[in-house]
């Protein structure tokens, strides 16, 4: 089963000096939840192991090795930093002699693309010039040339500088940007090159190198990107040859200043005052042996453990669930952690969400499917999906049985119960519709009531008597939906009930009660029958609350008509998928397939939705309310390098 | 409660696209690696290799980008996104949608008066001329006017001409730029308060009152620090909405001796405590109020279902990583050192 963890509130003080070596401690044990006492070192200096830190990062960035933990290794004054500039230093002269290389590849296989824009817009037409020439034009005196390329934007303010005589050609039009030539009075050359920088315009230099006309340039230019993306390749290759060699040296150094960056982050939360210092937190009752084990043999300091009651203050949760239930803690998870009144819902959630999943995608084959998925996601990397969908899987396969459903044949396993003499078996769902909409509301009738007496039985252990015998979905309200529910449905399976005093007392009465939750909770608390604001504003509020309740009865239990909708849906998709693959001849086999795909995938994520919904909507919103701190240990983070 | 309005599917899918793009948006291990460029030409390499600005920047030769063209193309995609969000159904007809719009009008016409002023450099080359075709008037033609009165003709069939008439300057004295502006920005918050009010949502107005609270409180500070000015001139410079904050605490705000007391009645006002609540350091109440706003919105678009909320929120967020795109770009260009940059970013 799974329960909430119990945990001790725990207070570790001493001398200022044994500071560091007692956080390094309760790091290492893995099982402390630190509090901020707010009254540490918030002096706002930046943590000293941050800059070797960010150099860290830096070699990760630039040679895209990833730092990992390492065994932590102790270094002289100055020694490890030593070694970090000196990595850094290395691997930026690599980074940078790469790039290096590949701006010059950048710059030539631009001038060799650049040369393509010489072609003329929407022609085949090649400038057929050398391209010397072209730019002997800035010699004869009165005109300069700029070739380039200019932002679309910036194309189209243009005109705004019509009257300062420059003159635009347009050879072409590439993501953005338009290529051509710029001509413009010498006289306004200064002036103008400053307005062509203002609309970023981008001149391209023709190298001096280049002569002749376009496809000498280009065979030239060619040669060269070929030679220099000899040489991007040898950088890369010396950027993987210092990752290998240096890797043991970067992880030693991440690893002695991430833990030190952590532990000065802890320093944070601590409360000192000058000579003393005290750390506050919280560990499970069950590693308090081991935890006070790790500081037996450190003297001057002081460790008190006391129980800490979760309705007092903000303890964290750790949840203690059955190993068959843990993965559905992820559902609880994202819908927030028991709160100090609240029960581990994990096991019920787990348990009616295996089952009702289990009702509406009942096939066994496409659940054997889904089964070796989750085997498939849970082995890949070990989450928690994964490992609910084997549950669910397993879930799936026992109601295909029961349906006799195998990837849609609903006749498949006929034979086999034949032959075992089980003549009640398989339950065709489509040909008992009524029968399993029923079922699927009389399912939603348990599993409400038995929300109904969670919160109840929450409420006594809590001491809110208020919650657990006046609420909606407490005793008063258990009698009133158990009452309303044997007036209506009593007559079907032969049970006689209403009459005035049935009404009054079972219907009546524990309506009024749910009308006066609160003043009675205030009663039954000790402190009178007292009425909260005015007694107008009570009397209308109360109201709706009663209708909501009302309205919520209904609608809640209706709600569960989803499961055997969805029953009906999975074999009506089927059959249609089998009508399908008859009218596909030979393809019949691939029809089948992909139909069985479609309704595992549609289905499958459907059930799911809607069964998380009932859950969230049905029952935590009887018993549950969420909201607590989950239970995070202090320790260092190696995921991350900063 | 929120109200129940009925959307079409495509608006419901414009909300689902939203969610799927903030998704995509830079997250802190980004803006660190940002942050870690060497120069601005590596920033840009960056943004375009590893982010969700690759095809915004698909043309841009990181190599010899110039830093302002850089900023314009971030800036371009912002206004991309937005109409891209926007243009669904009927979403892009409605008033409140058009709100970039009427501020960009309004920063272009803001623009132009400093120019008048000033006679400064031609406002042409940074004017977003990408946006004419949804502006009231020509961004073209503002960016030739060099006097008041051919201004107010520009603007003779829109409502800033009305707004703008007190403040023809007499001759030789200049326009009254902050009177100008603050009658604007009034302007500007009152039609989206008015407009987003016709939706029925309560969360969205909060976040405009929220808004405009945010400014007036980074506004009055930086009066107070710099200036040292009394509470009545503070309160003639805020643009005159309250909502969220009272007036009587705004105006706590503005009477503060100084930058101290300032910062001491921030910290009891729900602002203030929610900064607290959320480590904001609030000693630095500009970015400290940004990083709240921000925080707020946040919140909001995760929990949204509406479009008009998800699209201002959303909105909101992506302006905020264009901002805090631009200030580590400029940060690496002025060399600053990264912690200084670090403290700029709200994330």
């Amino acid at each position: 089963m799974s329960s909430i963890e119990k945990m001790l509130r725990c207070d570790i003080s001493g001398s200022l000096s044994l500071l560091d070596t007692v956080l390094k401690k309760v790091s290492d044990s893995g099982c402390f939840h630190m509090e901020d006492k707010g009254g540490g070192e918030k002096t706002g200096e930046e943590n000293p192991y941050k800059e070797p830190l960010r150099r860290i990062s830096e070699i990760s960035a630039v040679t895209g090795c990833k730092p990992a933990a390492a065994e932590l290794k102790e270094y002289g004054a100055g020694e490890a930093e030593a070694a970090v500039e000196r990595l850094a230093v290395r691997a930026r002269e690599l980074s940078e002699r790469l790039r290096s290389s590949e701006e010059a590849l950048s710059q030539d296989s631009g001038f060799l693309e650049q040369m393509s824009h010489l072609t003329g817009e929407g022609s085949e037409d090649t400038l057929n010039v050398d391209v010397k020439t072209l730019f002997a034009i800035d010699d004869n005196g009165n005109i300069k040339v700029r070739f380039g390329r200019i932002p679309q934007n910036s194309y189209e303010k243009l005109d705004y500088y019509a009257d300062k005589g420059i003159y635009f050609s347009s050879y072409g039009y590439e993501k953005g940007f338009r290529y051509g030539f710029f001509f413009f009075p010498i006289s306004r050359m200064a002036e103008n090159d400053k307005i062509l920088e203002s609309l970023y315009f981008e001149r391209i230099h023709i190298p001096d190198f280049l002569h002749g006309d376009l496809k000498t340039v280009k065979k030239d230019l060619q040669a060269k990107v070929t030679a220099e993306k000899a040489e991007v390749a040898a950088g890369k290759q010396d950027i993987e040859r210092f990752n290998a060699e240096n890797s043991p040296e970067i992880n030693s150094c991440f690893t002695y200043f991430k833990t030190r960056h952590d532990l000065y982050e802890l320093r944070r939360l601590a409360e000192t005052d000058g000579e003393k210092f005290t750390v506050s937190g919280f560990i499970p009752a069950r590693e308090e042996q081991r935890f006070r084990e790790l500081f037996a043999e450190l003297g001057g300091i002081s460790l008190m453990t006391d129980t800490a009651e979760r309705d007092k203050g903000d303890v964290p949760v750790k949840l203690n669930v059955a190993r068959i239930w843990e993965p559905f803690s992820m559902f609880v998870d994202l819908y927030g952690l028991p709160g100090p009144h609240d029960p581990d819902p994990t096991a019920f959630l787990g348990f009616t969400y295996t089952l009702l999943f289990g009702i509406m995608f009942g096939d066994l084959g496409q659940g054997f499917v889904l089964m070796l998925l989750g085997f498939f996601l849970a082995r890949k990397n070990g989450s928690k999906l994964g490992r609910i969908m084997k549950r669910l899987g397993c879930s799936s396969m026992i109601f295909g049985t029961l349906y006799g459903s195998v990837f849609g044949f609903e006749e498949l396993l006929d034979p086999v119960y034949e032959s075992m003499g089980i003549h009640f078996l398989p339950f065709h769902p489509i040909a008992n519709i009524n029968t399993v909409l029923y079922a699927a509301i009389g399912l939603g009738i348990v599993i409400i009531i038995i929300s109904i007496l969670v919160n109840t039985v929450m409420g006594f252990a809590t001491g809110d008597k208020g919650r657990a015998l006046f609420s909606n979905s407490g005793l008063a309200g258990l009698i009133f939906y158990g009452a309303l529910l044997m007036l209506l449905l009593g007559p079907m399976i032969g049970i006689k009930t209403g009459g005035t005093l049935y009404v009054l007392c079972l219907i009546v009465l524990p309506l009024i009660i749910m009308f006066l939750k609160e003043p009675l909770s205030e009663l039954i608390s000790g402190n009178g029958f007292h009425i909260e604001g005015k007694p107008g504003d009570f009397i209308a509020s109360s109201f709706f609350e009663c209708f909501e309740y009302l309205l919520g009865y209904a609608t809640n239990t209706l709600s569960f008509v989803r499961v055997g909708g969805f029953v009906l849906s999975h074999a009506g998709m089927m059959s249609v998928v089998l009508a399908l693959a008859n009218m596909a001849g030979n393809a019949s086999p691939i029809v089948i397939i992909l139909g069985n795909i479609f309704v595992m995938a549609l289905e499958g994520l459907l059930s799911g939705i809607q069964v998380l919904r009932l859950e969230y909507y049905e029952m935590f919103s009887r018993y549950y309310s969420g909201g607590g701190t989950a239970f995070k240990p202090v320790g260092v983070d190696f995921n991350e390098i900063v | 409660m929120r109200a129940e309005t009925n959307y079409s599917g495509a608006c419901i899918a414009t909300v689902a696209k939203m969610h799927a793009s903030y998704g995509r948006m830079l997250k802190k291990e980004h803006y660190q690696r940002l942050m870690s460029c060497t120069d601005v030409s590596d920033a840009a390499m960056y943004l375009k290799r590893s982010t969700h600005y690759a095809d915004a920047l698909e043309g841009m030769e990181p190599a010899t980008v110039h830093r302002g063209f850089l900023e314009e193309l971030l800036r371009r995609e912002y206004y991309r996104n937005y109409f891209e969000m926007g243009r669904f159904e009927k979403v892009a007809d409605d008033e409140f949608f058009n709100f970039l719009t009427v501020k960009t009008e309004i920063d272009e016409i803001l623009m132009c008066i400093l120019h008048i002023n000033s006679a400064t450099d031609d406002i042409i080359s940074t004017m977003p001329i990408y946006m004419n075709r949804y502006t009231c008037f020509d961004l073209n033609e503002l960016a030739k006017i060099t006097d008041f009165d051919s201004l107010s003709e520009l603007l003779k069939d829109t409502p800033y001409r009305k707004l703008l008439l007190p403040f023809r300057p007499k001759a030789g004295a200049q326009v009254d730029y902050r009177g100008a502006e603050l009658a604007l920005r009034t302007y500007y918050f009152k039609r989206i308060l008015s407009a987003a009010e016709t939706f029925g949502e309560n969360e969205l107005s909060d976040h405009i009152c929220a808004q405009i609270d945010i400014i007036n409180i980074i506004n009055a500070y930086r009066l107070k620090k710099n200036f040292s000015r009394s509470k009545e001139q503070i309160i003639s410079a805020m643009i005159p909405i309250y909502n969220k904050l009272p007036r009587y605490k705004m105006e706590a705000l503005y009477g503060a001796r100084d930058e101290e007391e300032f910062v001491s009645i921030l910290e009891k006002t729900s602002y203030g405590r929610e900064a607290k609540q959320n480590g904001i350091d609030l000693s630095f109440p500009e970015q400290a109020m940004q990083h709240v706003r921000y925080l707020r919105v946040k919140r909001s678009f995760a929990m949204s279902q509406s479009p008009p909320l998800s699209f201002f929120t959303y909105n909101s967020l992506c302006e905020t990583e264009l901002k805090n795109v631009i200030r580590i770009i400029e940060g690496i260009r002025y060399k600053l050192p990264v912690t200084d940059i670090d403290q700029l970013v709200i994330v």
